[in-house]
């Protein structure tokens, strides 16, 4: 291979850990609409 | 309101700081009064944080942001949520499955309806109707009752809310209000009724 | 007065009648509604800021001083309503119930007092006492 098949080689691995970096950045900061159980939450009537 | 929509807003301060960013809804499973935020921190490489916002600290939640006094109001997250279990009574209700309690298989859950005052409760479900509910598999919404329950992996609704289904959200608060007297009537008629053994 | 008229505005001193400066930027205070503070261009020397105590007239040809002794670093609460993530212009303005109202395009000040009048968004003219925060996300105000 010339040298510039090493040259692709090394970016597109640094492409695919950035984007592996983001999608699993994003997945941790998905969120949902939670059901907590009555008896799981804790605080009462606080204020 | 939408819950979704709250998802990814801003947390700002009275003095002008962008101090998260909201993660999840959470709310108690039962009675569906939203008990506060999870967060994630400002900016694309912050993950969830340690803290949360309880409802009791939202000054205001607007279009575009959900107002606190200040960084001080914020808790712990264990304080506002525990770790709920993923299948069962807790976790996630988006994708979830809705049946009457008479057993009929509504759709899937895709946003939850949120009635907001002093305090913020759930009041129905968007689902992506199935054919019992002859939609044409549109998204409908749907009220529930004041007290919500949950069967194993599915979420369960009187057989009677099917009848106050729509589609537009503006007209959602009259359906709940609606639905919520048939509930209340069909107490009165079934107490009524000649008992049986106690 | 406007900022965007303001804005570049000279400074002249009245011991020398000369422009020892330029106004480049202006420091807003929430918690009293003021302007407190110009930040200064050209000036000879660090000191790149006159509080609003310190001049003697902010006219509509020039802002006058007795003279450059006055300018100072700014510092403390000062430099952080002078940093540029503090700059009032074209910052969104949210409401303390979380509503945009625009982007800050203009603000008016009674020239005389320092005292902030009027925000001016695209949509909105928001009277001055309303201001609550100006920080680096935002410009709160309360409700009217």
């Amino acid at each position: 291979m010339e040298w510039w098949g090493y040259l692709i080689l090394v970016l597109l691995v640094v492409v695919i850990a950035v984007g592996a970096v983001f999608a699993v950045q994003a997945r941790r900061r998905s969120g949902g609409v939670i059901s907590l159980d009555n008896s799981e939450k804790k605080g009462g009537s606080g204020s | 309101m939408r819950a979704r929509e709250i998802m990814k807003r801003p947390v700002v301060t009275l003095a002008g700081e962008d101090i998260a960013e909201i993660k999840d809804i959470v709310y108690a499973g039962e009675a569906g009064e939203v008990a506060g935020f999870t967060l994630n921190g400002r900016g694309l490489f912050a993950g969830p944080l340690k803290t949360a916002l309880p409802w009791s600290a939202v000054h205001g939640l607007g279009r575009d942001a959900v107002m606190v006094t200040g960084e001080d109001v914020l808790e712990e997250r264990t304080a506002v949520v525990e770790r709920s279990a993923r299948s069962g009574a807790g976790g996630d209700v988006l994708g979830s499955r809705v049946l009457t309690d008479s057993g009929t298989y509504l759709g899937e859950i895709v946003e939850v309806i949120l009635s907001v005052g002093e305090r913020a409760d759930v009041v129905g479900y968007e689902i992506d109707s199935s054919e019992a509910l002859g939609k044409d598999g549109r998204k409908v919404l749907i009220p529930l009752p004041d007290a919500l329950s949950v069967s194993g992996e599915a979420l369960m609704v009187p057989a009677a809310a099917v009848e106050f289904v729509t589609d537009d959200l503006s007209g959602f608060g009259a359906a709940v209000d609606a639905f919520r007297a048939r509930l209340r009537e069909n107490e009165g008629s079934a107490s009524q009724a000649p008992g049986g053994t106690a | 007065m406007r900022i965007s008229e303001a804005d570049g505005r000279k400074v002249v001193s009245t011991s020398t009648a000369t422009t020892i400066a330029k106004v480049a930027g202006f420091a807003v205070d929430p918690s009293t509604q003021q302007v407190v503070a110009l930040h200064l261009k050209k000036t000879d020397g660090d000191a790149d800021t006159v509080l609003w105590s310190a001049l003697t007239a902010f006219g509509v040809d020039a802002v006058t001083v007795p003279g450059p002794e006055v300018f100072v670093v700014a510092e403390g609460e000062t430099a952080v309503l002078l940093d540029k993530h503090h700059s009032v212009k074209g910052k969104r303005v949210l409401t303390e119930g979380g509503d945009d109202l625009g982007k800050v395009e203009d603000l008016e000040f009674d020239a005389e007092t320092g005292s902030v009048t009027l925000l001016i968004t695209k949509t909105e003219e928001i009277a001055g006492k309303r201001l609550t925060g100006v920080g680096s996300y935002a410009v709160v105000v309360r409700h009217a």
